[in-house]
């Protein structure tokens, strides 16, 4: 097997053994992704001189007998909204098009810290805003499993990496569904942690009340390993929680579902015709290994998060992004329109730097902030999430975890919903409710859909705040019957996984 | 719900985008397809589906205070950096168009 297809333990066991060095491991991915990228437009950025360096900078330490920590060399890719010293970070976004950060975001902090290697910053859609990353305003990227689709959005670039094994760990960021559903539509891993969690400092802000940054990968111990680096306490981040984490990947040895109790969702069955059959099949398969394994599987309802979730979001999250996204106007840095006033500064270079997308949620969210309309929509909307977490707490007094599908269909067609906002804002439905609750929950690949180009589905489990552990403990289960998440059978032949 | 090409223009504004003529159509039409969606929330409180009725907004997070740091005084040592990234400078200011009538 060629190290790039290594899964980040084996790297780093590898590299500490002496097996094998980090610059090697380096220099497969970098071929990896040479091979690939034309065809799959994942990255923004190759920090291909950074890695090689860093890479040399951890064999140096594996010669002189120092412990390079948890991640020592692996490889990993950042999505582009995430701040790493030297490195443009864009957004995907005109307007932010040549800005360097001068400082590294808390995760790359903690990241370079634990030994990780940064390979690259990943394409998204602009500003996290989309389920498709066909609104990047430079270029879209390609599904590893089927390149006429999209990877899921908004981390789709971090998801099709991982995917098609450019590096065995990204990292995303997860606002309404943004890691789990493109985890769910290139077939991995993806953990949208409990709001707190993970310091946002560094992270350029979309919704600041949703956002969270998380982790994609091919293996549960993977995703624990990484989930472990970047979960700590951050004072520069108001909303980080101070209170200690666990290990998130020693205690998955253990990992069993007996006597816990897994809930379906009684709005479900209504909706099933405005799900895809194969995702309910690949769902429902996932609850029969879940029963076998010694699971419960129990009925709770969540009639406010599935029915009016969707219209909650999609004023909330614009609102704060109105807000947020003030701060580009072509003053202090980015893309600058110089115009004779103020005001023709501002409308020049917003109206010139922005894409379509972001333009549509910047009107909606000022729109529903503005005098008269406020309290239809913002108020209304605030009360309505706050009937969501009343009610997914009602549900955790029944169960440990709640399953549902991560989204309503696999992987669309290129071009399928550009055009249609709300269509697009559907991929959401069963993932948003989660962000709105402040929830932690995980995508896992539960199957593949029939045909010649079978495309992975995704199943998603959520747990009561805090309850990451309890997330990974069921993936391991799951993975131990599923089989670990498999490469994408794309260029050279790769082995391992549970590829269809 | 109806919304006007007007409508889209004052928003704009308001929000202080720029849109091209060539934006507003595709711009009304999306406007009021998303708009229509939210109307999704007002038709069921008329409908009695769903019930706000002392309900309280969710403002904050319920977890734990947020951790207060210490007062102490950090030197920043980005300002340069920061600086370097203006599009237009002037030693350690941001340089904007006049904003004030000279008298």
């Amino acid at each position: 097997m060629e190290l790039f297809a290594l899964s980040a333990a084996e790297m780093v066991r590898g590299i500490k053994a002496k097996d094998f060095s980090a610059s090697e491991v380096f220099a497969s991915c970098l071929s990896r992704i040479e091979a690939l990228e034309p065809e799959l437009s994942a990255l923004l950025a190759l920090t291909a001189g950074m890695g090689r360096e860093e890479a040399a900078r951890i064999d140096g330490m594996i010669a002189r007998g120092t412990d390079p920590g948890p991640l020592a060399g692996v490889p990993v890719v950042l999505k582009d909204n995430m701040c790493l010293r030297g490195v443009p970070a864009t957004c995907a976004s005109r307007i932010l098009e040549g800005w360097i950060p001068p400082y590294d975001g808390k995760v790359a902090e903690l990241l370079a810290g634990a030994g990780a290697v940064f390979a690259g910053k990943a394409n998204m859609d602009e500003f996290a805003m989309g389920s498709s990353t066909e609104f990047s305003a430079f270029h879209p990227t390609s599904n590893p499993w089927d390149t006429g689709r999209v990877p899921g959005g908004s981390s789709g670039g971090s998801a099709a990496a991982v995917a098609a094994g450019y590096a065995p760990l990204a990292l995303g960021s997860d606002t309404g569904g943004s890691i789990r559903q493109p985890a769910s539509y290139c077939g991995l891993y993806g953990l949208k942690p409990t709001y707190g969690l993970v310091s946002r400092w560094g992270l350029v802000a979309f919704a600041s009340s949703l956002d969270q940054i998380g982790p994609f990968a091919r293996t549960v111990e993977d995703l624990a390993l990484l989930l472990s680096v970047i979960a700590a306490p951050d004072a520069r981040d108001g909303t980080c929680s101070p209170r200690e984490r666990p290990d998130y990947a020693a205690p998955l040895a253990a990992a069993s579902l007996r006597g816990k109790r897994i809930a379906v969702v009684k709005e479900l069955d209504a909706m099933r015709s405005s799900v895809d059959p194969e995702v309910l099949r690949v769902l429902e398969n996932t609850l029969n290994l879940c029963r076998e394994e010694g699971a419960e599987i129990v009925e709770v309802s969540l009639p406010v998060s599935l029915e009016f979730g969707l219209p909650c979001y999609y004023i909330l999250a614009p609102a704060e992004a109105s807000s947020n996204l003030a701060r580009f106007d072509g003053v202090r840095y980015g893309l600058s329109c110089r115009e004779d006033s103020l005001l023709d500064l501002y409308l020049t270079t917003r109206g010139a730097g922005f894409g379509a997308e972001v333009k549509r949620r910047i009107l909606t969210g000022t729109y529903v902030l503005s005098s008269g309309y406020y309290d239809a929509y913002y108020l209304t909307a605030q009360k309505v999430r706050s009937l969501m977490k009343a009610e997914f707490r009602k549900a955790f007094g029944r169960c440990d975890l709640i399953a549902l599908p991560t989204a309503p269909t696999p992987a669309f067609k290129k071009g399928e919903l550009v055009d249609d906002p709300v269509r697009m804002y559907l991929a959401d439905v069963f993932t948003l409710p989660v962000n709105l609750a402040e929830l932690p929950a995980l995508s896992l690949n539960g199957g593949f859909t029939g045909g010649k180009k079978p495309l992975p589905v995704g199943v998603q489990f959520i747990a009561p705040q805090w309850g990451e552990p309890e997330l990974l403990n069921a993936a391991a289960v799951l993975e131990r019957r599923l089989g670990k998440a498999p490469i994408a059978p794309l260029g050279a032949a790769t082995e391992g996984g549970n590829a269809p | 719900m109806t919304i006007s090409e007007k409508d889209v223009r004052h928003v704009a504004d308001l929000a202080r985008l720029r849109v091209e003529e060539k934006e507003i159509e595709p711009l009304v039409r999306h406007f009021e397809a998303i708009l229509g969606h939210f109307a999704t929330l007002s038709r069921a409180r008329e409908e009695g589906r769903l019930n706000l009725d002392g309900v309280d907004p969710f403002l904050f997070s319920e977890r734990e205070a947020p951790p207060l740091r210490e007062d102490e005084p950090v030197r920043s040592a980005v300002r340069d950096d920061v600086l370097a990234a203006a599009p237009e400078r002037k030693d350690s200011f941001f340089v904007v168009p006049r904003i004030l009538e000279e008298e």
